[in-house]
């Protein structure tokens, strides 16, 4: 960070926009000009067009990566909706998630779009928006079953985590809200029943980014859930008994108000009882958030390979946690232990998402967070034992997402040579960005960094193809959602229609994608599961999560690029609980069932 | 009495009369002697109520003494009586940026430049209000016209490298920044400031070996600079001496005990140098620091 200070300076001066209030109530943190915790200003950086690099800066020739094809799909039918068009209050400028999830069990992924709300539905005088259910038709198209499977939802929704909680083989949705959340549990009929009351996981306030994960090792899956603001629809920041709007600024605008300076929601740890119920063990585990920080993704995955999944939270303009699982149901705050709670220069980021991958094939877990405009997105590189170093400007990728303002992110093979490549799905909270010439823009692009056996370089995007789609993008999951072994993408568009990334890469790269089935004392769906493939002449890492990436939950299946190699050497399974297994596979550019203890991939048919 | 009092003050020279005039108060002001020049201009005041000049005098004199709400209570009786100048109107800016509001000190400053645009100083505080609100494209015009009504002024080149750097110009950034060191070179008193973000910018740039005699030569300039030792200690560990590195970091953390990012630079700093337990102790006290008080404001 910069500072100029001369000695003949009316005042102390600094880039940084950061110039908060020292005392703070519990649970409230102050309040930053701008409500956000960001870097310093950046001029715009516009492309040949004038645009801000953040809508623009495509490219007319290269190869195309990915293709939209939400309006062949039938994706497109559906619209996401999320408070009046102004935002004038932060409730309205989150946006919402999207889950991939074969709920039939037919072997394709099928999509689940989480919808917002507005005023009027809250207030009864209209009908709400709904989320929505697509059926993968195996032919490129979906078909909209929501209302026949009973997931509409009718609620301000933000967050889905999909999982198999009660281990019947059949995946469940956990949908986050303003005020009560879901629990639908799969009838195995293509129906669900809401059961989250029943189940005592249904909250209240304002829940985001959920995550599944077997913490104690019992072979129940468990739930984390974080809080974002307490938020009361009544009274909401900065409108007056009179129903006028006093607004907060940023960067000397007037925009909505939040999250600092607003009283924070806290996370909660819910124990699978495995009899259908759930039981808040936040503060005996040892992560309730008690500062309340402001939370909108979590993820459960083991950060330092100890055989227990360990628990990343994102943090909005607080510092992020981590906590490190140390079994017998306990996890120690390793938040800044670890240098996850920060950034390089020691600065609390506004996070939104988290991407977790080995992206350097020394078998650790590294972590990517999405955070504000104005702000470069910290890579976290895993050094061993839970600690991390952010390498962000020396790997190179910290200026070119200075721009953007990032929420959902992952890191998946896309061109299946092996690595893993990075995506982040952008778009801003501020209308007025528009009207401001600094150099961001509402609706945003995508970005796509190709690793390059180590090194992650910036895609550029090619005019008219999926990477130049711009949109108020909130939500991202990744699967292979027309099993040819390319990983396509669903982002969630806030007050829009979807996006679908098909991969259209072209290319004679070899893959795999194992579909995990846990053993008796395990998660059925494996969730918590490590796979190393060794391959091509490396060992590569992928872990079977549920979250992540902001309010989103990707296919459960794990993808394996492995470049020209047309066999594998090596997989070896850790499964959770700490069972290790070497499969055998009978070939490749196939999708195989591998079940626990069984020792062998089965071809999915 | 109050002539007595003046007396002792031997390098401004008042005369036993000197409540009749403002001479002595605007030589106090000159010589920065802000209390006998506030007194002096009191006494004026009580004599000739209607003064606008002595208002204006003590709206100067007030602002000096960062008494902003005063001060702008002076500038606006006096406005009352006489149309106030460019350079005033820089003054009362001056009031609006100690009240923290920088949208009416860039509005004053514009009509201060219209008014007198050949105030060299109302440029650059135009430019650095305008720096101040996050319009860093704003600001380079002003400063830009700072500079070319006061050739080879060192502190508008280095925000002028701030405002490059801002718009992703590191090129011309460093430019300038050479240019605010090379102009400072013969002031008894060289500011650390140009030194800093040179160094500071090549360090982001991976440039650490040509940073470091930068940051070095601002720590000489400014020892007890917590960022000046931070950012010496960054360029430090960039090169791998980490010995230098906990120096210079321990000092920035000595000088500023309650910074939490600070604490957090130096735990990460002795975890890479191999040092665990201190790595642990530092890293709890900056999660201490922000648990206490997540503000994004340094102490």
């Amino acid at each position: 960070m910069k500072c100029c200070c001369l000695t003949s300076c009316f005042v102390a001066f600094t880039l940084a926009v950061r110039c908060g209030i020292a005392s703070a109530q519990s649970g409230m943190q102050p309040q930053t000009n701008s409500g956000v915790n960001t870097g310093a200003p950046h001029a715009a950086v516009l492309d040949s067009h004038n645009r801000p690099i953040t809508a623009g800066g495509t490219v007319k020739t290269g190869p195309i990566v990915f293709q939209d094809v939400a309006k062949e799909s039938g994706l497109a039918t559906w619209t996401h909706r999320m408070g009046g068009a102004q935002k004038n209050f932060i409730l309205e400028t989150v946006g919402s998630g999207v889950g991939l999830i074969d709920y039939d069990n037919d072997g394709w992924m099928d999509i689940y779009l989480v919808n917002g709300s507005t005023y009027e539905a809250e207030a009864g005088k209209a009908t709400p928006p709904h989320a929505a259910l697509f059926h993968n038709n195996r032919d490129g198209t979906f078909t909209n079953v929501t209302a026949k499977a009973g997931v509409a939802n009718d609620r301000w929704g933000f967050g889905v985590a999909v999982a198999d909680y009660d281990n019947d083989g059949w995946p469940d949705l956990y949908v986050t809200n303003f005020g009560k959340n879901r629990l639908y549990h799969n009838n195995h009929d293509g129906t669900f029943t809401d059961v989250a009351e029943k189940a005592g996981i249904a909250l209240g306030n304002w829940s985001t980014g959920a995550t599944w994960g077997d913490y104690d090792g019992d072979g129940l899956l468990d739930l984390f859930v974080p809080g974002y603001v307490h938020y009361d629809m009544a009274f909401p920041p900065g409108k007056g008994r009179d129903g006028t709007v006093t607004s907060c600024r940023f960067r000397g605008a007037p925009v909505m108000c939040g999250p600092r300076g607003l009283p924070g929601e806290p996370d909660h740890l819910f124990h699978n009882n495995g009899d259908g119920t759930f039981t808040d063990v936040s503060a005996s585990a040892g992560v309730e958030d008690k500062a309340k920080y402001y939370g909108l993704a979590s993820l459960f995955i083991d950060v330092n390979d100890d055989g227990k999944v360990d628990l990343l939270v994102a943090n909005d303009s607080t510092p992020n946690y981590l906590y490190l699982n140390k079994g017998k149901g306990v996890f120690e705050d390793a938040s800044f232990a670890s240098g996850y709670a920060l950034n390089e220069s020691g600065r609390e980021t506004a996070s939104m998402g988290i991407a977790a991958g080995d992206i350097t094939h020394d078998g650790k877990v590294d972590l990517f967070n999405t955070t504000f405009s104005d702000d470069y997105k910290p890579l976290y590189h895993n050094d061993g034992d839970g600690s991390f170093t952010d390498v962000s400007y020396r790997m190179g990728i910290a200026e070119p997402t200075i721009p953007f303002l990032g929420w959902g992110d992952a890191f998946f093979d896309y061109d299946n040579d092996g690595w893993l490549d990075l995506m982040e799905a952008n778009g801003h909270v501020y209308p007025a960005v528009d009207d401001q010439s600094w150099g961001t823009s509402y609706k945003q692009h995508p970005l796509l960094f190709h690793n390059n056996a180590g090194k992650l370089q910036l895609v550029p995007a090619v005019e008219g193809s999926g990477l130049a789609v711009l949109g108020v993008e909130r939500g991202l999951a990744f699967g292979d959602l027309f099993n040819d072994g390319k990983i396509d993408v669903v982002i969630s568009n806030m007050d829009g229609t979807p996006t679908i990334l098909r991969n259209v890469v072209m290319n004679k790269n070899h893959w795999i994608e194992l579909k995990l089935v846990g053993g008796a004392k395990t998660p059925r769906d494996a969730v918590g599961a490590t796979v190393y493939v060794t391959a091509n002449g490396f060992r590569q890492r992928t872990d079977v999560t549920s979250g992540g990436s902001y309010a989103s939950s990707s296919d459960p299946r794990v993808h394996f690029g492995i470049g020209a190699a047309t066999s594998v050497d090596k997989v070896e399974v850790h499964w959770p609980g700490g069972v290790v297994e070497t499969i055998k596979l009978p070939g490749v550019d196939n999708i195989y069932t591998v079940e626990q203890h069984s020792g062998v991939g089965k071809l999915v048919k | 009495m109050f002539g007595v009092q003046l007396l002792l003050h031997a390098q401004v020279a008042c005369p036993r009369d000197a409540a009749q005039t403002l001479d002595c108060g605007k030589q106090f002001f000159a010589a920065q002697q802000l209390k006998p020049a506030e007194a002096s201009t009191r006494q004026y005041l009580v004599l000739h109520p209607d003064s606008a000049d002595g208002m204006y005098l003590l709206g100067r004199i007030l602002q000096e003494k960062n008494e902003a709400a005063e001060s702008l209570s002076w500038f606006t009786k006096a406005a009352a009586i006489r149309q106030p100048s460019g350079d005033d109107l820089r003054v009362v800016a001056m009031d609006y940026v100690l009240l923290n509001s920088y949208s009416d000190a860039a509005r004053w400053l514009s009509r201060s430049v219209q008014m007198d645009p050949a105030n060299a100083e109302a440029w650059y505080a135009l430019g650095r209000s305008k720096m101040m609100l996050g319009d860093m494209h704003g600001a380079r015009a002003p400063l830009e016209r700072s500079l070319a009504l006061r050739p080879k002024e060192s502190k508008v080149a280095n925000n002028l490298g701030v405002v490059a750097e801002a718009e992703n110009h590191p090129e011309e950034a460093v430019a300038f920044y050479k240019d605010a060191i090379e102009w400072q070179l013969t002031l008894p008193h060289p500011s650390e400031q140009p030194y800093l973000n040179l160094g500071t910018l090549l360090t982001t740039q991976q440039q650490a070996a040509e940073a470091l005699p930068l940051l070095a030569e601002a720590v000489k300039l400014a020892p007890d600079d917590p960022k000046c030792n931070e950012e010496l200690a960054r360029a430090e560990e960039q090169q791998g001496d980490f010995s230098h590195a906990i120096d210079h970091l321990s000092h920035a953390v000595a000088l500023q005990p309650k910074s939490a990012h600070l604490h957090f630079e130096l735990g990460q700093l002795y975890r890479h140098a191999g040092q665990p337990e201190k790595a642990k102790q530092e890293l709890t006290l900056s999660s201490q620091l922000y648990g206490s008080h997540s503000s994004d404001a340094e102490p």
